[in-house]
């Protein structure tokens, strides 16, 4: 095989695993994000 | 809302930054650096191989003082930062695990030996795991961060050993980039690496305050449920 | 009380009540006979392939046999809570430690007395050539292995699913202990020309290492 197809198959899956993990840690910030404007809500509806 | 406007602006600042850098690795170890004479292209992959490992060992490295940390001030942010920073570091030590076969398949002709640092970094990234799966099987948080950072202190045992291993067994792997020699690389190349070097770092940074961030949120979330209930 | 006679105590009741229902010792003993009974069916060895392969087996057995004796020294304590019993004593924390790991060591040297000499049988293969250097690594081996498994046994006691966390906690952290140990075990059987005192002396400050840092950190583990 060619040797610059290696290089191509260690440089994606380098990106792969950032973007994989920077695009996780998206998500969950976004899950948390929401559950805890829900429970905002709720406590100040509660209050009120 | 202005601490929280601050750690925004700062994460931007961070991310641009980090951007920019990975970008300018990129040029320099794909275009600027030399090619390589007996391997070739595929030593390009070298750069970010090495620099990932060096991040994962420092990564593992802040767990370590981290743990020491949580232990004697018993303060939840160290117990966080071990945490997250252990997560980081399997990421990319994962990198180097998976960079090190391409690299090896055409070189060695074979994906993986039995080699001494291969070996210990196989080791190290279980050991990580196995720093995750014991915290997901402790259910009281202050039981967990203690537990975990006891274990966190023992486990880096293991990334003095896997550095210096090259040095005590017999090895296939590439030498020690800094000897008492001085750099084993020409200048060109080391310009390269230290541009991936820093970048990664920089990542690292990132990825810290991300992470970090997301478990305040949960801490907070816990907070407000608990205060929900009773 | 000195810290000394405070871990002969502990050890003494450790000894008594495992001489009081042998389950562990005999368990061991058959459970290690039965892994050399599966490795004798499962390779087939010729006499060249046996000296190079039969370090390895004899680590493995030793290693299979060791998780099974550290799931049990801690599981015992936690039936009745006498775990906390044990805290409530007047003693130092780490002697629990020191005490439970020399009970560990007593009970795989015995196990090992009766299996490796079967080793030796059962596969048709001349004793070691350096008999001397082959007991000492096999008891330096075995001591930073029981050093390192005691304590994770104790971690792995206060958690949840204990049992199936120590081997993946463990396995990792002596896999430097077992690279050594099969290396210089080797060279007892006369098969690596030099360079084995350095793996020696990586079991040793192993050894140091892994007897230091758990006793600074078992108090930290057993808090309540």
């Amino acid at each position: 095989m060619d040797i610059l197809f290696y290089l191509f198959l260690a440089y994606s899956i380098i990106w792969v695993l950032i973007f994989g993990y920077s695009l996780r840690l998206g998500k969950r910030q976004d899950k948390l994000q929401k559950e805890l404007e829900l429970l905002k809500e709720l406590i100040s509806s509660k209050s009120s | 809302m202005t601490e929280n406007t601050r750690t925004s602006l700062i994460e931007k600042v961070l991310a641009w930054s980090t951007f920019l850098a990975v970008f300018v690795a990129l040029y320099l170890v794909l275009v600027y650096a030399p090619t390589e004479k007996t391997m070739g292209d595929v030593q390009r992959i070298f750069y970010f191989h090495v620099a990932s490992a060096w991040v994962g060992m420092m990564a593992f490295g802040v767990v370590f003082v981290a743990s020491i940390a949580y232990l004697l001030t018993r303060r939840t942010n160290w117990d966080t930062y071990a945490y997250t920073s252990a997560e980081i570091g399997v990421v990319f030590t994962t990198i180097v695990l998976l960079t090190g076969p391409i690299w090896a398949k055409p070189i060695w002709n074979a994906w993986w030996t039995w080699d001494s640092r291969l070996t210990t970094t196989l080791i190290l990234w279980f050991l990580y795991l196995a720093y995750g799966k014991v915290r997901s099987a402790i259910g009281e948080e202050e039981k967990k961060a203690r537990l975990a950072a006891v274990f966190g202190i023992l486990a880096f045992v293991v990334v003095p050993i896997n550095f210096f291993a090259i040095r005590w067994w017999r090895t296939m792997h590439p030498g020690a980039l800094v000897t008492s020699k001085g750099i084993g690389l020409a200048p060109d190349m080391m310009l390269a690496f230290f541009a991936s070097l820093f970048a990664f770092s920089l990542l690292y940074c990132y990825f810290m305050m991300r992470s970090v961030r997301i478990e305040r949120m949960k801490a907070e979330i816990r907070r407000l449920k608990e205060g929900l209930f009773n | 009380m000195s810290f000394i006679r405070k871990v002969r105590i502990l050890l003494w009741k450790e000894i008594r009540s495992e001489l009081q229902s042998k389950e562990m010792l005999s368990t061991m003993i058959v459970f290690s006979l039965l892994v050399v009974v599966v490795f004798g069916f499962a390779i087939d060895l010729n006499k060249e392939l046996m000296s190079k392969v039969l370090p390895g087996i004899i680590w493995i057995t030793i290693i299979f046999a060791g998780i099974f004796c550290l799931n049990r020294s801690f599981a015992a304590e936690k039936q009745n809570d006498c775990l906390y019993g044990l805290m409530l004593c007047p003693l130092d924390r780490s002697a629990i430690y020191v005490a439970k790991t020399i009970m560990n060591l007593l009970l795989m040297v015995i196990v090992e007395g009766v299996t490796v000499p079967l080793f030796f049988i059962i596969f048709n293969y001349p004793g070691p050539q350096q008999l001397g250097l082959f007991v000492i690594v096999l008891l330096l081996g075995t001591y930073c292995f029981m050093a390192v498994g005691t304590f994770l046994a104790a971690l792995s006691s206060a958690t949840k699913a204990g049992e199936m966390l120590m081997p993946i906690m463990l396995i990792p952290l002596i896999v430097p202990v077992l690279l050594s140990a099969v290396i210089v075990t080797k060279d007892s059987f006369g098969l690596v020309g030099s360079g084995t005192d350095l793996f020696l002396k990586i079991l040793v400050v192993y050894g140091v290492v892994f007897t230091v840092l758990p006793m600074l950190l078992f108090d930290y583990l057993l808090e309540v």
